[in-house]
């Protein structure tokens, strides 16, 4: 008895937390206030169990790193089942069967083209205006703590997760994500040629304290660990190349 | 009668190159307009007081220079004229939308039916006068039923310049023939007839008329009574749907303009709602105190009659209308209007996912996004919100494009328009339903079914050899059918690192840009590449994946695309152009890999 009513209390108490935390929006309720990202390590890891809705998400990368925006196409492939996804790029370089390889299905997303980077931060805060959206990814640089508050208030009013890529080396020292993650591009691991995609991915920062870096593998359309680390492809897969000239 | 209940108003503006150029630079002495005439210099047009002074046009300057010492001549510029009129007529359409520019000292107004507004015909008549004159403009109107009446009442009759309906034959009798726009060599030889008034045309035979001066004298004589009718172009067309606001004193600010135009708005969407339409272009147009106008204009992609979505459309460009000296007027028009009945604007409104019907194939239908898209396409411009479609060609930079959102009717974005090449050996990727493309025959009738673990969507073959069903119980039918035949016949899951489609890269540069590589052997995969001026050190690749050119180009050369892999994990999809021995080889990056 005495544990049923402790365990109340908790859910109780938890309960209340969440809404002092402001996971559900006020326009529309998410019925799921995480979504798991489908990787365990990272999802015991995450306070929420996966990846708060309604939220601001960081992901930064080396610039010019095709990884940190795979590494959030294979993210969003959750999403994509809540809504449509709304890119913001400065150059239209996406490529939809590339998409299609990570999960992300192409017909689920709207790409809007920014031409000047003054009119970035107000697309994206229309687009999380707009509460028939699932997320709301973008690729800028430098947001400052005022503008990424304005953007949080807007993700929570209407429950659209929004997500930024940015360069790793022009970031802003504080904002309010509520996760930042850096991606590095890994070696891959295959017995010929090149396997599927791996990526570092570190958890920098989470509300809730956690920090933790992973290896992972998409393969198949699901998250793999990827801890063996790949071999070098010249020492195992190139008996015949030793006298090649001028390497 | 040929025009009906026209009412046309001319105005005319004797003085219009010297009043366009005092309003720059106020004139202290007479001032003529000179123009050169085969090495002479002579007037073309004087203002006021060169005219009491008793200069006439065609003299030339140094004959006026005579009578006038202190003259002040200016060159003529007929293309700023013809500008200046071109601007007075758009600033004339606050009045009405339907006016035209008359020659090169005109003004057409068509004001069938607009009388009323303004408190009838004398008082808008007045009213445009007193206008003009305050511009700086000297002007004389008139009101008739055709063109050619009213200008010829405008500029040659004294007095009585509104001639009521069914009377302009009696005005126009007592004027002389010049004012029926016939050439100079007409009138002189009417006046050496002695013909020196319209009146006593009427009197003479046609046919005579016709045989002694050609056609031009009855059809002048006709358009001018209403009897062949003469159409005015309007200077833009005219929007079926107008509402005008003016106001008592100028107004200047943004917030003013901006409650103005949600008046407007809400007036003509009242307006549009009566008739079940909606609006999808609208115009603004600001009619300035200094006689100039401002509009911004504002597309939508599905009609819509909210006014406050459509006023915030507009919201953000009220602080870019350059006020000038006061805005006197406001008008809002719909150039282009659909059907929009009364139950889709109840279903528009709904963001609701959890709400969201699912369709025939199971896949959640999503609501409406056009709001955002408005918004998005009216400030970044209509081709920056884009969507993904397929399109029918091997080239891996050409198989997708970008199309505008909003340009296809339904929701759902993805249409199916080909099978890949590549089909025979392995599933395609990618392809969507297009629903409302069903019908009798239309290859592509079920599709879009998401496949087990990969995720990937897959076509059926088979589906292109049946018809689509006409209705959704044999639709489901077909589906489950189809989804059990293919469970059996799919193929044993892949080894690992077998992919099922070929692989693509998720970015692709716009053009592929050219590497230097050392690579060993012809077909092998390079060994060092350098791009923009990094070296990569390659650990692992895959490749070659020949795509020839199409055939009809016929100077382009097959691609060998390899998938390559850096030391440091880094994954690029480069290619080498040309077969190895018939011509140089050229390397390119064209894409980069997650």
């Amino acid at each position: 008895m005495n544990n049923i009513s402790c365990r109340t209390e908790l859910d109780a108490l938890r309960a209340r937390l969440a809404g002092l935390e402001r996971l559900h929006s006020a326009a529309r309720p998410c019925p799921t206030a995480a979504l798991p990202c489908g990787f365990p390590p990272i999802d015991r890891t995450l306070p929420w169990r996966g990846l708060p809705r309604g939220c601001l998400h960081e992901i930064s990368g080396a610039p010019g790193d095709a990884a940190t925006a795979g590494f959030a196409a294979a993210v969003l492939s959750r999403f994509a089942a809540h809504g449509p996804i709304v890119w913001i790029t400065r150059i239209r370089e996406l490529y939809a069967p590339g998409l299609q390889s990570l999960g992300l299905a192409p017909q689920r997303l709207m790409l809007v083209h920014i031409a000047r980077a003054a009119d970035a931060l107000w697309a994206i805060e229309e687009a999380l205006r707009c509460a028939a959206l699932a997320a709301v990814i973008a690729e800028i640089d430098a947001v400052d703590m005022t503008r990424s508050r304005r953007l949080q208030l807007a993700a929570e009013t209407s429950g659209v997760t929004a997500f930024l890529l940015q360069n790793e080396t022009k970031r802003a020292g504080t904002s309010v994500a509520r996760t930042r993650w850096r991606v590095a591009a890994l070696p891959s691991a295959a017995a010929r040629g090149v396997g599927a995609p791996r990526w570092r991915v570190e958890l920098v920062r989470a509300r809730g304290g956690a920090t933790g870096g992973w290896n992972v593998e998409w393969r198949n359309g699901q998250w793999h660990a990827a801890n063996d680390v790949g071999v070098a492809a010249d020492a195992a897969d190139r008996p015949a190349r030793a006298a090649a000239p001028g390497v | 009668m040929a025009n009906g209940m026209r009412r046309m108003m001319s105005v005319w503006l004797p003085t219009l190159p010297t009043d366009r150029l005092a309003r720059r630079h106020p004139a202290s002495e007479p001032r003529v307009i000179v123009a050169d005439d085969g090495g002479v210099l002579r007037l073309t047009a004087l203002d006021a007081a060169a005219a009491r002074l008793g200069l006439a046009p065609g003299q030339t300057l140094a004959d006026a220079r005579a009578l006038v010492p202190s003259l002040d001549a200016r060159p003529a510029d007929p293309a700023a004229d013809a500008a200046c009129l071109d601007r007075l007529a758009a600033w004339c359409t606050r009045w009405t939308p339907w006016t035209a520019a008359d020659g090169a000292d005109g003004l057409w107004l068509d004001i069938t039916g607009c009388p009323h507004l303004f408190g009838g015909e004398e008082a808008l008549r007045d009213d445009v006068l007193a206008r003009l004159g305050r511009l700086g403009f000297a002007a004389r109107a008139a009101i008739a039923d055709t063109p050619g009446a009213a200008r010829a009442i405008a500029r040659f009759a004294a007095d009585r310049q509104i001639v009521p309906a069914g009377e302009s034959q009696a005005a126009l009798d007592k004027l002389p023939p010049a004012a029926l726009r016939l050439s100079a060599a007409t009138v002189a030889a009417l006046d050496g007839l002695g013909l020196r008034r319209i009146g006593d045309l009427h009197d003479l035979p046609r046919a005579g008329l016709a045989v002694r001066f050609g056609d031009e004298i009855t059809r002048r004589l006709d358009q001018a009574l209403g009897r062949l009718a003469e159409p005015i172009s309007p200077r833009r067309p005219v929007a079926p749907w107008r509402t005008l606001l003016a106001f008592a004193e100028p107004i200047a600010t943004p917030e003013d303009i901006a409650r103005v135009t949600r008046h407007l708005l809400i007036d003509l969407c009242a307006r549009l709602a009566a008739v079940d339409l909606g609006a999808r272009r609208l115009d603004l147009v600001f009619y300035k105190a200094d006689g100039g106008i401002a509009a911004l204009a504002a597309g939508m992609s599905r009609p819509t009659r909210v006014p406050d979505r459509l006023l915030r459309l507009f919201a953000e460009r009220f602080e870019t209308v350059d006020p000038g000296f006061g805005i006197e007027a406001a008008a809002l028009e719909a150039t282009l209007v659909e059907a929009l009945l009364p139950a889709q604007l109840a279903f528009a409104s709904r963001m609701d996912v959890a709400a969201a019907q699912t369709t025939l194939t199971g896949e959640p239908d999503f609501p409406d996004l056009a709001p955002l898209i408005d918004r998005l396409a009216n400030r970044l411009g209509p081709h920056a919100v884009s969507h993904f479609e397929l399109q029918e060609s091997h080239l891996p930079e050409r198989a997708v494009r970008h199309v505008r959102a909003g340009s296809t009717p339904d929701n759902r974005i993805w249409r199916v328009r080909f099978s890949s090449p590549f089909e025979t050996h392995a599933p395609i990727d990618a392809v969507g339903v297009d629903s409302l493309s069903r019908g009798p025959g239309d290859a592509f009738g079920v599709t879009s079914l998401r496949d087990g673990p990969t995720g990937l969507l897959r076509m059926r073959s088979a589906s292109r050899r049946t018809h689509a069903p006409q209705s959704e119980e044999a639709a489901s039918a077909a589906v489950s059918n189809h989804e059990a035949a293919d469970r059996a016949a799919r193929p044993p899951p892949y080894a690992a690192g077998w992919s099922e489609a070929p692989p693509r890269p998720l970015r692709l540069l716009g053009r592929p840009e050219p590497i230097e590589v050392i690579a060993p052997v012809p077909d092998d995969p390079p060994i060092l590449f350098r791009w923009r001026r990094v070296p990569h050190r390659i650990a692992r690749a895959d490749g070659p994946e020949r795509i020839a050119p199409e055939w009809w180009r016929q100077r382009a050369l097959p691609r060998d695309y390899y998938r390559i892999e850096d030391a440091e994990g880094r994954r690029f999809w480069v290619f080498r152009e040309g077969l190895y021995q018939a011509s140089p080889l050229r390397w390119f990056l064209h894409g980069l890999f997650a």
